[in-house]
């Protein structure tokens, strides 16, 4: 029994290590912008309803040996524990990684409502997804293949990817201002409300768009006499709806990728 | 170092932005890498112009004054707002330093010219929002674009404000706004239209670049022909645009 429980000592206390997540909290003294960049480990953002920007990681990066009495060369200092930098100049507080070792741990943000954040994620060298998930504010994402997904959200957003696929649910539109989301390969996956108002602008070359939600086709096609009674076959591939009679534009763009409008 | 990694850089590199170890790689590569050495020309030539054009302060005060006229603005009911991008900061600058100027000059012949000269100040104190002083995301940007395309007649400063957006903003999302708002004049604007073909050789994103080439090539655009030819040859491009051009160049005669 006594070798058992060593044993089972043995077993669970690297495991307990392993999923020791460490903390961060930072309140800004403006409440205004966030901006992420180099932190291209997984990143899962949230909202919290208090002031502080609550940033936890599995983070369990140790220097080299070799590395003993040397610094890590041109890189911020890890002010966090977290391997992050977090410095504030300007109304803008900036999260920044500090060593490379970032992207092959998992990151949860959380940011006080209200803020506008922004995640630069445009690296070859980002394996990981984007998460967002319950954030309501203006957030602007760009990925070169990661992909995005973002549920509970609202809004304004502004998602653009290479290769990476964007989805997004909505529990409304905000009808502050616009949201667009764009890639080139990926796919563009929304869930709407199906009492949201909206102009949805869709637009694609190679994709094929599938929808369930009711669109109005509102593309301006000028038609003269001789054309009554007939129907237009090409126009512009840049494709105008309202749904309920219109409201926030909601940008949709996939190169070669599907388009998805669902009614949530 | 490999080229996508340099190309991603080189604005950095020109900006002064990168550090010293970075640098001196990039410009060991770009001596060494014709197609990397193109594209920096390129993009320093272009940016020496952009930088040539005469930079001015707006008055002190601007900021607070501006900041009032945000607020009132967002908060009534119907907010009737233009933000402009920074770019215009220098353009509204002028207008509104003419207006000034001009009122002043008139003030002495005949009152109603001054009145209506002064009604024009104001309005367009109240429509051009200065921008460009931080804080703006991408969703207020791509309203401001939508915005003051629905505003004005397409005069020549919009037309340059929109082409500034389109080539030199960060988010990508905004420069597809500014495209789409473009792609609208291009049929009868002969500055849109040679704009856009320019436009080719700056951008270096494939969403924007796949996006350009077809509202040019749909459009009927021939003279975009060389420029489409040039990104597809180029050694950093995309396989998507280059695909994309190839096909597209089918259309143009």
């Amino acid at each position: 029994m006594k070798r058992f429980t060593i044993l089972l000592a043995v077993i669970a206390l690297p495991l307990a290590l392993l999923s020791q997540e460490s903390k961060y909290e930072y309140t800004p003294k403006v409440k205004s912008r966030i901006l992420i960049a180099d932190l291209l480990g997984e990143i899962n953002v949230k909202n919290n309803t208090g002031n502080a920007i609550v940033i936890t990681s599995d983070i369990a990066f140790e220097k080299p040996e070799r590395a003993e009495g040397l610094q890590l060369l041109g890189a911020m200092e890890d002010n966090t524990g977290l391997g992050l930098n977090v410095s504030e100049a300007d109304g803008v507080v900036k999260i920044v990684g500090t060593t490379k070792k970032v992207k092959d741990y998992a990151y949860t943000i959380s940011v006080p409502q209200g803020v506008k954040l922004s995640i630069d994620y445009n690296s070859p060298f980002a394996r990981n997804n984007l998460k967002v998930d319950s954030y309501n504010g203006s957030l602007e994402i760009k990925t070169l293949s990661s992909n995005v997904t973002l549920s509970n959200c609202t809004g304004p957003l502004t998602v653009s990817s290479v290769s990476g696929s964007i989805e997004a649910e909505f529990n409304s539109l905000s009808q502050e201002q616009p949201t667009s989301l764009a890639t080139v390969s990926g796919l563009v996956d929304i869930t709407l409300p199906a009492a949201t108002k909206a102009d949805i602008q869709v637009s694609n070359i190679t994709g094929d768009v599938y929808n369930n939600l009711d669109l109005v086709n509102t593309s301006d096609n000028e038609k003269d006499k001789r054309s009554e009674g007939l129907d237009e076959i090409k126009h512009r591939n840049n494709t105008e709806y309202t749904l309920n009679g219109g409201g926030q534009k909601l940008l949709l763009k996939s190169i070669s990728g599907n388009i998805y409008l669902r009614k949530k | 170092m490999k080229c996508e990694e340099v190309k991603i850089n080189i604005p950095e590199l020109i900006d002064g932005k990168l550090d010293a170890v970075t640098g001196a790689k990039m410009e060991q590569h770009i001596k060494g890498c014709a197609s990397c050495r193109e594209e920096y020309n390129d993009l320093s030539s272009f940016l020496k112009f952009t930088d040539s054009l005469p930079e001015i302060e707006p008055p002190s005060g601007m900021k607070e004054e501006f900041m009032m006229m945000l607020e009132e603005q967002t908060s009534s009911q119907n907010p009737r707002l233009i933000i402009l991008p920074s770019w215009t900061k220098a353009a509204a600058v002028v207008v509104l330093a003419l207006g000034t100027f001009a009122a002043g000059y008139f003030s002495g012949s005949g009152n109603g010219q001054n009145a209506q000269l002064t009604a024009e100040v104001q309005s367009l104190k109240q429509q051009v929002v200065l921008a460009g002083l931080k804080d703006y995301s991408g969703p207020q940007k791509i309203e401001a674009v939508y915005s003051a395309a629905e505003y004005s007649t397409q005069s020549a400063d919009l037309v340059d404000a929109l082409m500034y957006t389109l080539n030199s903003d960060k988010n990508i999302n905004v420069r597809l706004a500014a495209l789409n708002v473009l792609s609208g004049m291009v049929s009868d604007n002969q500055q849109v239209k040679s704009g856009l073909v320019q436009s080719l050789l700056v951008q270096d994103n494939p969403l924007v670049q796949i996006s350009l080439i077809q509202v040019l090539t749909e459009s009927g655009v021939n003279e975009a022909k060389d420029n489409i030819e040039f990104i597809k040859n180029q050694a950093g491009t995309d396989p998507n645009v280059k695909d994309f051009a190839q096909d597209m160049m089918k259309t143009i005669i």
